[in-house]
Protein backbone atom coordinates (compact mmCIF):
# COMPACT_ATOMS: atom_id res chain seq x y z
CA UNK A 1 0.00 0.00 0.00
CA UNK A 2 1.15 3.41 -0.78
CA UNK A 3 1.87 6.02 2.03
CA UNK A 4 -0.82 8.78 2.11
CA UNK A 5 1.99 11.31 1.08
CA UNK A 6 0.68 10.30 -2.42
CA UNK A 7 -2.61 10.33 -2.70
CA UNK A 8 -4.63 11.49 -6.34
CA UNK A 9 -6.77 14.14 -4.96
CA UNK A 10 -6.60 16.47 -8.23
CA UNK A 11 -7.44 14.75 -11.54
CA UNK A 12 -7.01 16.05 -14.95
CA UNK A 13 -9.07 15.07 -17.92
CA UNK A 14 -8.17 15.79 -21.41
CA UNK A 15 -11.21 14.75 -23.03
CA UNK A 16 -10.36 15.50 -26.22
CA UNK A 17 -7.25 16.71 -28.61
CA UNK A 18 -9.72 18.50 -30.89
CA UNK A 19 -9.61 22.06 -30.30
CA UNK A 20 -11.97 24.80 -32.50
CA UNK A 21 -9.41 27.43 -32.03
CA UNK A 22 -5.12 27.35 -33.16
CA UNK A 23 -3.55 28.76 -30.64
CA UNK A 24 -0.23 30.14 -31.55
CA UNK A 25 1.18 28.84 -27.94
CA UNK A 26 -0.77 25.47 -27.12
CA UNK A 27 1.60 23.30 -25.77
CA UNK A 28 -0.39 19.91 -26.88
CA UNK A 29 -0.41 21.27 -30.26
CA UNK A 30 -4.65 20.42 -30.21
CA UNK A 31 -6.76 20.54 -33.18
CA UNK A 32 -7.04 16.65 -34.61
CA UNK A 33 -8.72 14.79 -31.74
CA UNK A 34 -6.13 11.30 -31.06
CA UNK A 35 -6.85 8.42 -32.47
CA UNK A 36 -8.98 5.95 -30.27
CA UNK A 37 -10.31 8.55 -27.82
CA UNK A 38 -11.49 6.73 -24.98
CA UNK A 39 -15.53 6.57 -24.32
CA UNK A 40 -18.09 7.96 -21.88
CA UNK A 41 -18.22 4.49 -20.21
CA UNK A 42 -14.35 4.56 -20.15
CA UNK A 43 -13.96 8.08 -18.77
CA UNK A 44 -16.96 6.95 -15.95
CA UNK A 45 -15.04 4.11 -14.97
CA UNK A 46 -11.79 6.47 -14.68
CA UNK A 47 -13.79 8.49 -12.59
CA UNK A 48 -15.00 5.48 -10.55
CA UNK A 49 -11.47 4.78 -10.18
CA UNK A 50 -10.40 8.14 -8.93
CA UNK A 51 -12.99 8.59 -6.34
CA UNK A 52 -12.11 5.07 -5.29
CA UNK A 53 -8.65 6.72 -4.45
CA UNK A 54 -10.08 9.66 -2.68
CA UNK A 55 -9.63 12.37 -5.54
CA UNK A 56 -11.53 15.70 -4.27
CA UNK A 57 -11.11 17.50 -8.09
CA UNK A 58 -11.34 16.77 -11.57
CA UNK A 59 -10.30 19.49 -14.10
CA UNK A 60 -11.95 19.06 -17.51
CA UNK A 61 -10.07 20.65 -20.30
CA UNK A 62 -8.42 19.67 -24.09
CA UNK A 63 -8.13 20.72 -26.73
CA UNK A 64 -12.23 22.04 -26.07
CA UNK A 65 -13.61 19.67 -23.75
CA UNK A 66 -17.02 21.04 -24.70
CA UNK A 67 -16.27 19.65 -28.76
CA UNK A 68 -17.35 16.06 -27.04
CA UNK A 69 -20.94 15.57 -27.06
CA UNK A 70 -20.86 13.99 -23.75
CA UNK A 71 -19.10 16.47 -21.42
CA UNK A 72 -22.69 16.76 -19.25
CA UNK A 73 -22.59 12.96 -19.00
CA UNK A 74 -19.27 13.09 -17.67
CA UNK A 75 -19.46 15.61 -15.94
CA UNK A 76 -22.35 14.45 -13.75
CA UNK A 77 -20.69 10.93 -13.33
CA UNK A 78 -18.30 13.25 -11.83
CA UNK A 79 -20.51 15.53 -9.25
CA UNK A 80 -22.18 12.08 -8.61
CA UNK A 81 -19.65 10.76 -6.89
CA UNK A 82 -18.92 13.87 -5.24
CA UNK A 83 -16.19 14.92 -6.50
CA UNK A 84 -15.63 18.81 -7.36
CA UNK A 85 -15.36 19.95 -11.47
CA UNK A 86 -13.33 22.65 -12.81
CA UNK A 87 -13.12 23.61 -16.64
CA UNK A 88 -10.60 24.61 -18.63
CA UNK A 89 -12.26 26.51 -21.88
CA UNK A 90 -11.86 28.46 -24.39
CA UNK A 91 -15.36 29.72 -24.44
CA UNK A 92 -16.33 30.12 -28.08
CA UNK A 93 -18.96 26.49 -27.62
CA UNK A 94 -20.72 27.83 -24.42
CA UNK A 95 -24.00 29.22 -25.40
CA UNK A 96 -27.32 29.53 -23.60
CA UNK A 97 -28.24 25.65 -23.04
CA UNK A 98 -24.46 25.24 -22.02
CA UNK A 99 -24.77 27.24 -19.50
CA UNK A 100 -27.93 25.62 -18.28
CA UNK A 101 -26.21 22.57 -17.60
CA UNK A 102 -23.20 24.12 -16.26
CA UNK A 103 -25.97 25.26 -13.54
CA UNK A 104 -26.93 22.14 -12.68
CA UNK A 105 -23.58 20.45 -12.73
CA UNK A 106 -22.45 23.39 -10.20
CA UNK A 107 -18.76 23.38 -11.05
CA UNK A 108 -16.19 24.81 -8.08
CA UNK A 109 -15.14 27.17 -11.66
CA UNK A 110 -14.46 27.48 -15.06
CA UNK A 111 -11.82 29.26 -17.22
CA UNK A 112 -12.10 31.15 -19.99
CA UNK A 113 -8.97 31.86 -21.90
CA UNK A 114 -8.48 35.79 -22.69
CA UNK A 115 -5.21 36.83 -24.55
CA UNK A 116 -5.37 40.50 -25.05
CA UNK A 117 -7.45 43.11 -24.25
CA UNK A 118 -7.23 44.01 -27.80
CA UNK A 119 -9.74 41.72 -30.45
CA UNK A 120 -7.05 41.48 -32.64
CA UNK A 121 -4.16 40.26 -30.11
CA UNK A 122 -6.82 38.03 -28.95
CA UNK A 123 -7.84 37.11 -32.37
CA UNK A 124 -4.00 36.69 -33.70
CA UNK A 125 -3.11 34.51 -30.54
CA UNK A 126 -6.15 32.02 -30.85
CA UNK A 127 -6.23 32.45 -34.42
CA UNK A 128 -10.05 32.94 -35.22
CA UNK A 129 -11.17 36.00 -36.03
CA UNK A 130 -14.11 36.94 -33.96
CA UNK A 131 -13.50 34.89 -30.70
CA UNK A 132 -12.51 37.71 -28.74
CA UNK A 133 -15.86 39.01 -29.14
CA UNK A 134 -17.78 35.41 -28.61
CA UNK A 135 -15.51 35.05 -25.57
CA UNK A 136 -16.31 38.32 -23.66
CA UNK A 137 -19.90 37.19 -24.23
CA UNK A 138 -19.54 34.15 -23.03
CA UNK A 139 -17.86 35.59 -19.49
CA UNK A 140 -20.75 38.00 -19.30
CA UNK A 141 -22.99 35.27 -19.33
CA UNK A 142 -21.47 33.02 -17.18
CA UNK A 143 -21.09 35.84 -14.69
CA UNK A 144 -25.19 36.55 -14.87
CA UNK A 145 -25.34 32.75 -14.20
CA UNK A 146 -23.67 32.69 -11.04
CA UNK A 147 -21.18 30.28 -12.16
CA UNK A 148 -17.33 30.82 -10.79
CA UNK A 149 -15.44 32.65 -13.93
CA UNK A 150 -11.80 32.96 -13.87
CA UNK A 151 -9.92 34.15 -16.77
CA UNK A 152 -7.12 33.06 -17.74
CA UNK A 153 -3.94 34.75 -19.77
CA UNK A 154 -1.12 32.91 -21.25
CA UNK A 155 1.47 36.00 -21.31
CA UNK A 156 3.43 36.12 -24.22
CA UNK A 157 5.73 39.27 -26.31
CA UNK A 158 2.44 39.89 -28.31
CA UNK A 159 0.12 40.49 -25.03
CA UNK A 160 2.55 41.83 -22.49
CA UNK A 161 1.65 45.36 -22.76
CA UNK A 162 -2.14 44.50 -22.75
CA UNK A 163 -1.78 43.97 -19.17
CA UNK A 164 -3.02 47.39 -17.47
CA UNK A 165 -5.71 47.28 -20.28
CA UNK A 166 -6.98 44.02 -19.14
CA UNK A 167 -6.89 44.61 -15.72
CA UNK A 168 -9.19 47.63 -16.01
CA UNK A 169 -11.20 45.51 -17.50
CA UNK A 170 -11.67 43.15 -15.27
CA UNK A 171 -11.87 45.29 -12.28
CA UNK A 172 -15.06 45.05 -10.09
CA UNK A 173 -16.52 42.29 -12.28
CA UNK A 174 -16.00 39.74 -9.84
CA UNK A 175 -14.30 37.72 -12.24
CA UNK A 176 -10.82 36.25 -10.95
CA UNK A 177 -7.85 36.50 -13.17
CA UNK A 178 -4.90 34.02 -13.52
CA UNK A 179 -1.91 34.75 -15.06
CA UNK A 180 0.44 32.29 -16.75
CA UNK A 181 3.55 32.46 -18.41
CA UNK A 182 3.50 30.38 -22.63
CA UNK A 183 6.18 28.37 -22.75
CA UNK A 184 8.27 26.23 -25.03
CA UNK A 185 6.11 23.18 -25.35
CA UNK A 186 4.06 21.89 -28.62
CA UNK A 187 3.24 24.91 -31.12
CA UNK A 188 4.97 28.05 -28.92
CA UNK A 189 7.68 30.30 -30.66
CA UNK A 190 10.91 30.55 -28.76
CA UNK A 191 10.97 34.35 -30.35
CA UNK A 192 7.59 34.62 -28.57
CA UNK A 193 8.88 33.73 -25.40
CA UNK A 194 8.79 36.13 -22.40
CA UNK A 195 12.38 37.37 -21.22
CA UNK A 196 13.61 37.28 -17.85
CA UNK A 197 13.13 41.05 -17.45
CA UNK A 198 9.14 40.22 -19.09
CA UNK A 199 8.87 37.63 -16.58
CA UNK A 200 10.05 39.56 -13.95
CA UNK A 201 8.22 42.30 -15.10
CA UNK A 202 4.74 40.71 -15.31
CA UNK A 203 5.76 39.39 -11.45
CA UNK A 204 6.12 42.74 -10.05
CA UNK A 205 2.88 43.87 -11.80
CA UNK A 206 0.38 40.50 -10.08
CA UNK A 207 1.99 42.31 -6.85
CA UNK A 208 1.55 45.74 -7.17
CA UNK A 209 -2.31 44.90 -8.42
CA UNK A 210 -3.00 42.54 -5.61
CA UNK A 211 -1.74 45.11 -3.06
CA UNK A 212 -3.72 47.98 -4.75
CA UNK A 213 -6.83 46.06 -5.07
CA UNK A 214 -8.78 44.08 -2.72
CA UNK A 215 -9.91 40.23 -3.28
CA UNK A 216 -12.72 41.18 -4.33
CA UNK A 217 -11.85 44.21 -6.43
CA UNK A 218 -9.90 42.16 -8.25
CA UNK A 219 -8.52 38.80 -7.39
CA UNK A 220 -5.76 38.34 -9.37
CA UNK A 221 -3.22 35.63 -9.45
CA UNK A 222 -0.34 34.39 -10.52
CA UNK A 223 -0.53 30.33 -11.51
CA UNK A 224 2.57 28.06 -10.27
CA UNK A 225 5.19 29.62 -12.67
CA UNK A 226 5.41 32.42 -11.00
CA UNK A 227 7.42 30.72 -8.46
CA UNK A 228 9.68 30.37 -6.37
CA UNK A 229 11.49 31.82 -2.96
CA UNK A 230 11.32 35.38 -4.24
CA UNK A 231 12.56 37.46 -1.15
CA UNK A 232 10.92 40.80 -2.43
CA UNK A 233 7.62 39.71 -4.00
CA UNK A 234 5.11 39.14 -1.93
CA UNK A 235 2.12 36.78 -2.54
CA UNK A 236 2.21 36.62 -6.51
CA UNK A 237 1.39 32.88 -6.05
CA UNK A 238 -2.09 32.03 -4.56
CA UNK A 239 -0.32 28.96 -2.53
CA UNK A 240 3.00 28.73 -1.14
CA UNK A 241 4.79 26.60 -3.59
CA UNK A 242 5.76 22.98 -2.14
CA UNK A 243 7.52 21.77 -5.25
CA UNK A 244 5.44 20.06 -8.89
CA UNK A 245 2.64 17.94 -7.66
CA UNK A 246 3.20 15.56 -10.78
CA UNK A 247 2.88 12.10 -9.01
CA UNK A 248 2.04 13.46 -5.58
CA UNK A 249 -0.92 14.91 -5.71
CA UNK A 250 -1.72 14.86 -9.45
CA UNK A 251 -2.49 12.84 -12.23
CA UNK A 252 -3.11 13.43 -16.05
CA UNK A 253 -4.55 11.43 -18.30
CA UNK A 254 -4.96 11.69 -22.13
CA UNK A 255 -8.03 11.23 -24.35
CA UNK A 256 -6.50 7.93 -25.65
CA UNK A 257 -5.99 6.46 -21.69
CA UNK A 258 -2.31 7.52 -21.24
CA UNK A 259 -1.33 8.88 -18.08
CA UNK A 260 1.38 11.25 -17.11
CA UNK A 261 1.74 13.12 -13.55
CA UNK A 262 0.95 16.19 -15.20
CA UNK A 263 -0.71 16.86 -18.66
CA UNK A 264 1.61 19.85 -19.39
CA UNK A 265 4.82 17.42 -19.85
CA UNK A 266 5.77 16.28 -23.13
CA UNK A 267 5.04 12.73 -24.26
CA UNK A 268 8.08 11.21 -23.15
CA UNK A 269 6.56 11.51 -19.51
CA UNK A 270 3.83 8.87 -20.35
CA UNK A 271 3.92 5.99 -17.88
CA UNK A 272 1.24 3.88 -18.80
CA UNK A 273 -2.29 3.55 -19.98
CA UNK A 274 -5.61 2.67 -18.21
CA UNK A 275 -6.55 0.45 -20.70
CA UNK A 276 -3.69 -1.86 -20.10
CA UNK A 277 -3.79 -1.08 -16.12
CA UNK A 278 -6.02 0.20 -13.68
CA UNK A 279 -5.04 4.14 -12.49
CA UNK A 280 -4.42 2.06 -8.65
CA UNK A 281 -1.58 -0.17 -10.60
CA UNK A 282 -0.34 2.83 -12.55
CA UNK A 283 -0.62 5.24 -9.59
CA UNK A 284 1.11 2.72 -7.34
CA UNK A 285 3.74 1.07 -9.53
CA UNK A 286 7.23 1.33 -8.07
CA UNK A 287 9.06 4.62 -10.28
CA UNK A 288 5.95 6.33 -11.04
CA UNK A 289 6.78 10.20 -11.44
CA UNK A 290 9.80 8.93 -10.09
CA UNK A 291 11.24 12.67 -10.99
CA UNK A 292 9.28 13.69 -7.78
CA UNK A 293 8.95 10.96 -5.73
CA UNK A 294 12.30 9.89 -5.87
CA UNK A 295 14.20 13.36 -6.39
CA UNK A 296 17.14 13.77 -4.65
CA UNK A 297 18.98 17.19 -4.63
CA UNK A 298 21.74 16.15 -7.01
CA UNK A 299 19.34 15.74 -9.17
CA UNK A 300 18.68 19.44 -9.71
CA UNK A 301 19.72 20.88 -12.68
CA UNK A 302 20.67 24.44 -14.52
CA UNK A 303 20.21 27.39 -11.99
CA UNK A 304 18.70 25.36 -8.89
CA UNK A 305 22.35 23.55 -8.35
CA UNK A 306 23.04 24.43 -5.09
CA UNK A 307 19.78 26.61 -4.09
CA UNK A 308 18.82 26.21 -0.66
CA UNK A 309 15.28 25.87 -1.25
CA UNK A 310 16.28 22.79 -3.99
CA UNK A 311 14.93 19.79 -1.87
CA UNK A 312 11.24 21.63 -1.27
CA UNK A 313 10.70 23.20 -4.47
CA UNK A 314 12.27 20.02 -6.68
CA UNK A 315 13.40 22.63 -9.49
CA UNK A 316 10.12 24.23 -9.72
CA UNK A 317 7.57 23.57 -12.63
CA UNK A 318 8.95 20.91 -14.44
CA UNK A 319 6.86 21.51 -17.43
CA UNK A 320 8.52 24.86 -17.68
CA UNK A 321 11.89 23.30 -17.20
CA UNK A 322 11.77 21.01 -19.69
CA UNK A 323 10.31 23.34 -22.16
CA UNK A 324 13.05 25.88 -21.90
CA UNK A 325 15.79 24.51 -21.13
CA UNK A 326 15.46 20.83 -22.10
CA UNK A 327 16.30 19.40 -18.64
CA UNK A 328 14.08 18.79 -15.57
CA UNK A 329 14.42 20.05 -12.15
CA UNK A 330 15.77 22.93 -13.18
CA UNK A 331 13.04 25.80 -14.31
CA UNK A 332 15.11 29.01 -14.99
CA UNK A 333 12.29 30.82 -14.82
CA UNK A 334 12.48 31.15 -10.72
CA UNK A 335 12.10 34.83 -9.37
CA UNK A 336 15.05 33.78 -6.80
CA UNK A 337 17.26 33.03 -9.28
CA UNK A 338 16.20 36.14 -11.08
CA UNK A 339 16.70 38.34 -7.90
CA UNK A 340 20.09 36.82 -7.08
CA UNK A 341 21.72 38.27 -10.34
CA UNK A 342 20.35 41.94 -9.72
CA UNK B 1 19.73 40.97 -15.61
CA UNK B 2 19.29 44.29 -16.68
CA UNK B 3 17.22 46.47 -13.82
CA UNK B 4 16.89 49.42 -16.26
CA UNK B 5 14.71 47.11 -18.89
CA UNK B 6 12.53 45.95 -15.50
CA UNK B 7 11.66 49.99 -14.82
CA UNK B 8 11.20 50.49 -18.35
CA UNK B 9 8.82 47.50 -18.81
CA UNK B 10 7.04 48.88 -14.73
CA UNK B 11 6.60 52.18 -16.51
CA UNK B 12 4.45 50.45 -19.84
CA UNK B 13 2.63 47.94 -17.30
CA UNK B 14 1.42 51.06 -15.32
CA UNK B 15 2.80 49.75 -12.24
CA UNK B 16 3.84 52.41 -9.35
CA UNK B 17 7.61 53.46 -9.47
CA UNK B 18 7.31 52.52 -5.72
CA UNK B 19 6.76 49.16 -6.28
CA UNK B 20 9.21 48.62 -8.78
CA UNK B 21 11.89 50.25 -6.73
CA UNK B 22 11.48 47.98 -4.01
CA UNK B 23 11.28 44.95 -6.26
CA UNK B 24 14.66 45.75 -7.05
CA UNK B 25 15.93 47.11 -4.01
CA UNK B 26 19.06 44.97 -3.41
CA UNK B 27 18.30 42.58 0.03
CA UNK B 28 21.32 44.90 2.25
CA UNK B 29 18.42 47.30 3.34
CA UNK B 30 16.73 43.99 4.51
CA UNK B 31 19.54 42.58 6.47
CA UNK B 32 19.85 45.72 8.19
CA UNK B 33 15.98 45.78 9.32
CA UNK B 34 17.07 42.37 10.56
CA UNK B 35 20.21 43.24 12.25
CA UNK B 36 18.28 46.11 14.41
CA UNK B 37 15.39 44.09 15.29
CA UNK B 38 17.19 41.01 16.23
CA UNK B 39 18.98 43.52 18.54
CA UNK B 40 16.12 44.75 19.82
CA UNK B 41 14.10 41.68 20.73
CA UNK B 42 17.76 40.73 22.69
CA UNK B 43 17.49 43.79 24.49
CA UNK B 44 14.38 43.75 25.68
CA UNK B 45 15.01 40.11 26.77
CA UNK B 46 12.22 38.45 24.20
CA UNK B 47 14.60 35.74 23.40
CA UNK B 48 17.64 34.57 25.91
CA UNK B 49 21.47 34.50 23.54
CA UNK B 50 23.95 33.44 25.86
CA UNK B 51 27.03 35.57 25.05
CA UNK B 52 24.70 38.88 24.96
CA UNK B 53 23.45 38.04 28.53
CA UNK B 54 25.43 38.49 31.88
CA UNK B 55 24.01 37.39 34.77
CA UNK B 56 20.71 37.54 34.12
CA UNK B 57 20.71 40.53 32.25
CA UNK B 58 21.38 41.42 29.00
CA UNK B 59 24.88 43.05 28.05
CA UNK B 60 23.28 45.02 25.90
CA UNK B 61 20.69 46.24 28.12
CA UNK B 62 20.75 49.80 28.91
CA UNK B 63 21.00 48.94 32.62
CA UNK B 64 23.82 47.10 32.59
CA UNK B 65 25.74 49.64 30.13
CA UNK B 66 25.09 51.87 32.64
CA UNK B 67 25.97 50.06 35.58
CA UNK B 68 29.60 50.74 35.66
CA UNK B 69 28.84 54.77 35.10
Amino acid sequence: MLSKKYEARIGLYELTLRCNMNCIHCGSSAGQKRTNELTTEEWNNVTKQLADLNCKEITLLGGEPFLRKDWYEISTEIKDRGIKITYMSNGLLINENTIEELRKIEPKAISISIDGAKKETHDRIRQVKGSYDKCIKVISNLKKAGINTTVVTSVNKLNLQELPELKSMLLNKGIVWQLQIAILLGRFKKELLLSKEEFYAAAIFIASTRKKYSIKELPIIGSHCFGYYSKKLRNVMIFPWNGCQAGISAIGIQSNGEVKGCLSLPPEFIEGNIRDNSISEIWQKPGFCSYNRDFKKSDLNNNCIDCKYGKKCRGGCLGVSVGITGKSNGDTYCLKSIEETM
Amino acid sequence: MKENKIYELGKTLGIPETDVKAALLKNRNKIITGIVIGIATVMTGKIWFEPLHYQGTSIMDFEFLTRFL
